[in-house]
């Protein structure tokens, strides 16, 4: 297994069809060893430190965690500046599948000076402490999005309202990244999809409390994490469903890659139009005491819902768990596998392609391993 | 959740590629997406990019707590 962690995933087909698709997230399981018996201040920069994609989110719901195990409050301006960290990541996270990953999947150049100027560009955001004003900060990053991802203003971009306006956007091809769109629409829009339902979007408190009495309930949730005993896919498309252009494309396509690559492109453009105007209402982050020394956090990153579970016992750490989106999505029953399930086998690289874009469609934070059997 | 493990630069060639040592294992990646890196310094590398230069004090405290681990087989 790679040291930093792994997504091998196996396909299995038999006359012309795929009949089994696993994906086994191979990756240290770190967490619960690593927090327990540090003290409870250490909890956020440790989080910070350890993930290397999402460290943000991953430090912020650490620190949320803490804070509402001893029965704390985080002011208005720590809220604020914490969502605008997410959305700035968030962003991030949504540029590189955008301009570097994706592109390599489709055949296309890959942007990685733009991909570049924009992570120079989201630096003092992702930095963001309650002191700083994020607008200059935000303004270049829309000018940089302007050029490098929309081939307008993010504002602008978020009035396409159908799937016809997004397609008649990737066909204008003004952008690197509407080329794409244009190019993996017109081919493998419907690919990949699944019946699998969403997380409840903004479930905020009351969704936290329901999934900490799970997790309780279940030494395996971290590994298999469910929803009132379904697995769920979360994420963009979950997040975004609502959005005229999503829910069109959801319509259009089905909840697979062409209804999640549109659900980037709106949640970039509003992550980028949030930046300097989030309120700290809670929809991004928030936690909750659930007494005894306990909480649980949430953060709505770039990949779906995170979650981070904390049990004190007075200054130390007693007990810590991590429950992360790739587990969601690539859950024995999740999005990928039954998502997979019933593809057009074909020719063995083009079957590999296929998958490859599924699993791209759901952004797994580690790298993929593909392996290809027989039923 | 991506683990990120320090790799430390050991040579820099054309185009903008290194060789790093990621615990014990020698990778050759791009670092396009970050500046002023040179060999010793220490980076976060995920899917073929080095995404990050770290510290090297932070870098180093990271590395014990993955050996740390890795001797009481916690990590397995």
């Amino acid at each position: 297994m790679a040291i930093e962690g792994e997504l091998v995933v196996s396909i299995a087909a038999a006359a012309g069809r795929v009949t089994r698709a696993e994906a086994r997230a191979e990756r240290p399981r770190v967490a619960g060893a690593l927090f327990r018996g540090r003290r409870a201040a250490e909890a956020a920069p440790l989080a910070g430190a350890l993930f290397a994609l999402c460290g943000r989110a991953q430090s912020i719901a650490a620190g949320a965690a803490v804070e509402a195990a001893r029965g704390e409050e985080p002011g208005a301006r720590r809220r604020i500046a914490r969502d605008t960290a997410i959305a700035a990541e968030t962003a991030q996270e949504h540029a590189w599948r955008l301009l570097v990953d994706w592109p390599v999947l489709a055949g296309l150049p890959p942007e990685v000076e733009a991909l570049a100027a924009g992570r120079k560009a989201i630096a003092p955001l992702l930095a963001a402490d309650e002191g700083l004003d994020p607008a200059p900060a935000a303004r270049a990053v829309r000018d940089w999005a302007e050029e490098a991802v929309f081939g307008s203003r993010p504002g602008h971009f978020l009035r396409l309202a159908s799937a016809n306006d997004l397609l008649a956007w990737a066909r204008e091809g003004r952008t690197g990244v509407a080329r794409l769109a244009a190019k993996v629409l017109a081919g493998d829009a419907g690919l990949g999809a699944s019946g699998v339902d969403f997380l409840p979007p903004g479930g905020g408190a009351a969704l936290a409390r329901e999934l900490a009495l799970a997790i309780e309930g279940d030494e395996g949730f971290d590994d298999t994490p469910h929803w009132r005993g379904k697995p769920r896919e979360t994420g963009p498309l979950a997040r975004m469903a609502g959005h005229p252009l999503v829910a069109d494309a959801l319509a259009t396509w089905g909840r697979g890659v062409g209804a999640r690559l549109s659900a980037r492109l709106v949640e970039t453009a509003l992550a980028l139009v949030s930046l300097d105007t989030a309120r700290g209402e809670g929809h991004g982050h928030g936690a909750l005491a659930l007494g005894s020394g306990s909480a649980i956090a949430w953060v709505e990153t770039a990949r779906g819902l995170l979650l981070h579970r904390a049990a004190l016992d007075g200054e130390r750490i007693a007990a810590w768990r991590i429950v992360a989106p790739t587990e969601w999505n690539f859950h024995p029953e999740g999005a990928f596998s039954r998502g997979a399930l019933g593809l057009a086998a074909g020719d063995a690289p083009g079957l590999e392609r296929r998958v490859r874009w599924l699993v791209a469609s759901l952004d797994p934070c580690v790298g993929v391993r593909y392996e290809a059997g027989h039923a | 959740m991506c683990l990120a493990i320090p790799a430390q630069v050991v040579e820099l060639r054309e185009g903008d590629q290194a060789v790093i040592d990621l615990a014990g294992v020698r990778k050759e990646i791009s670092l396009a997406l970050v500046e002023d890196v040179w060999p010793g310094d220490y980076v976060i590398v995920h899917v073929g990019y080095a995404l990050q230069k770290l510290d090297p004090r932070e870098a180093e405290k990271t590395l014990a707590l993955f050996a740390g681990l890795a001797e009481s087989g916690a990590a397995a």
